[in-house]
């Protein structure tokens, strides 16, 4: 545990680097647009100024994401497969603790750039749309005919299975991606279209399956989903999920564990 | 005695390029040995082997009995030939970091070694020059209370006064009963140090006896040998 404790201090600290002013940066964009509306309604000629920090806001808060996914990629690419996996692999802990680590720092990461973007959007809506936000929402729930409560913490748990499941893919196509000599980021790449069509296939077979459950046809029934219908789906991709992360780690384990190829 | 290091048929191939080819020697506790060859004769694939950062295609390699892995990784100090560190990190971030993984690491040791050898603790390593940079790498390895050291080109981008003070840096720096394995083929820099040396050529080998017997019985230096050997 110790050891575990000591790489995730390590990964957060090489991560926080960027990821940290990256966060700060967009929740101190959102504070100043918030500052810009409140201003514009003073002063009516900052309006159109007000319009495009709020533009650039919102790009900023999603560019924040694509940033710390990117970015964690490219850290678990550097360490897994060049110079720099001469540290790591010379430490005394098995691959699974590295591929747990990166995981770890990365989900940490990505709850932290959630927070920061509910802070955004709370930010970014202006004063006046928080009612209607609310009127909609409530609308959507009663057509789902889903409690909000149960929808929001499903939703939170779909998003986190759902980006766990996919580092672990990318982790397991760098693992095959190592094993070449020559052009590894291109074979990793080509190896992920693979995993993802498999991923893409199963997810599609387990629709197909579910749909029939509820005695409907995937590619031909137009009908809203019902409630129970969308918890199964949401279910079934849970399922699925932790399918696809699971058997993506082990691959990735076995991998760095059998065929450590650093160049 | 039980030797420390003990590798059989060891082979390692790329498609038909066979980088090693059926190397088998043995080693034993508190010896220095030489690995030369030239550029290609599989030196790095050897240590990368052995260090667990590459898996061979056959054979056999045990360190203190053991195939190399998580367990051999807390007793082997390998320094690679290319730099592994963070350069945005402090010397002292480098200290604590590797204190933390390595229960042998000597940390006082470690700051000895960087104050002798004029590095601050506060310099970052993209401030470094590369000689200091590999001066460090070096400290990084040599402060760890190890069996079995394994040094790829630790003298290779350094001046030739700097050459000096880290073999003595290297000879001071571990206890009796472990043993280096150093890769070089700056083989009259390090001869005076070396108990044995093993020759590799095209990822075979082709000699491993003491340097002393060397000497003997072909009435010249490693060095002359060297270039003998390679030559032909």
């Amino acid at each position: 545990m110790k050891l575990f404790n000591n790489l995730f201090a390590y990964h957060f600290k090489c991560t926080a680097r960027v990821f940290l002013p990256l966060i700060l940066g967009v929740l101190l964009l959102a504070g100043f647009t918030k500052g810009m509306e409140l201003l514009s309604k003073l002063l009516p000629f900052l309006t159109a100024l007000y319009t495009f920090l709020l533009i650039i806001s919102a790009f900023c808060t999603i560019g924040m994401f694509l940033c710390i996914i990117l970015l964690s990629i490219r850290h678990f690419f550097r360490n897994m497969t060049s110079a720099h996996g001469y540290f790591l692999f010379m430490l005394p802990v098995k691959p699974s603790m590295h591929l747990s680590s990166h995981l770890f720092t990365y989900v940490i990461w990505l709850i932290f750039a959630g927070a920061a973007a509910v802070g955004c959007v709370f930010l970014l809506i202006p004063n006046n749309a928080y009612a209607q936000l609310g009127t909609i929402l409530d609308q959507v729930f009663a057509v789902l005919q889903i409690g909000e409560n149960r929808m929001i913490t499903l939703m939170i748990v779909m998003v986190l299975l759902s980006a766990t499941a996919f580092m672990c893919t990318i982790y397991a196509a760098i693992s095959i991606g190592q094993l070449a000599k020559e052009k590894r980021a291109v074979t990793s790449f080509a190896a992920y279209i693979g995993i993802y069509m498999i991923e893409q296939l199963l997810s599609v077979c387990m629709l197909i399956v579910l749909f029939s459950i509820f005695g409907m046809d995937l590619f031909t029934s137009t009908a809203v989903l019902a409630e129970n219908m969308l918890l199964s789906v949401m279910i079934g991709s849970s399922v699925l999920y932790v399918l696809i992360g699971t058997t993506s780690f082990l691959v990735a384990n076995r991998l760095f564990s059998k065929h450590l190829n650093l160049i | 005695m039980t030797p420390i290091l003990t590798c059989e048929h060891l082979t390692k191939t790329y498609g038909v390029f066979r980088a090693l080819d059926d190397v088998s020697f043995t080693i034993e506790p508190g010896k220095i040995v030489g690995l030369l060859g030239e550029n290609g004769a599989g030196k790095s694939t050897l240590l990368k082997i052995l260090a667990g950062m590459l898996t061979k295609t056959s054979g056999r390699a045990q360190i203190d009995g053991n195939e190399p892995g998580v367990l051999t990784k807390s007793y082997v100090s390998y320094l690679p030939d290319k730099s592994y560190l963070n350069d945005w990190m402090k010397l002292s971030d480098l200290f604590t970091l590797f204190s933390g993984f390595f229960a042998d690491f000597d940390i006082q040791k470690a700051k000895e070694m960087a104050k002798n050898l004029g590095l601050s603790e506060k310099t970052r390593l993209k401030a470094m020059s590369k000689g200091m940079q590999e001066k460090v790498h070096l400290i990084l390895t040599m402060s760890r209370h190890a069996k079995l050291y394994l040094l790829d080109e630790p003298i290779g981008g350094v001046d030739p006064a700097a050459r000096d003070y880290i073999l003595d840096t290297i000879l001071t720096n571990f206890s009796e009963d472990a043993s280096i394995l150093i890769s070089t083929h700056m083989i009259a820099d390090v001869e005076q140090i070396l108990d044995e040396a093993i020759f590799l050529k095209q990822g075979k080998l082709i000699l491993h006896a003491p340097v002393d017997e060397l000497r003997e019985t072909h009435h010249q230096s490693v060095d002359a040998l060297f270039r003998e050997v390679y030559r032909s």
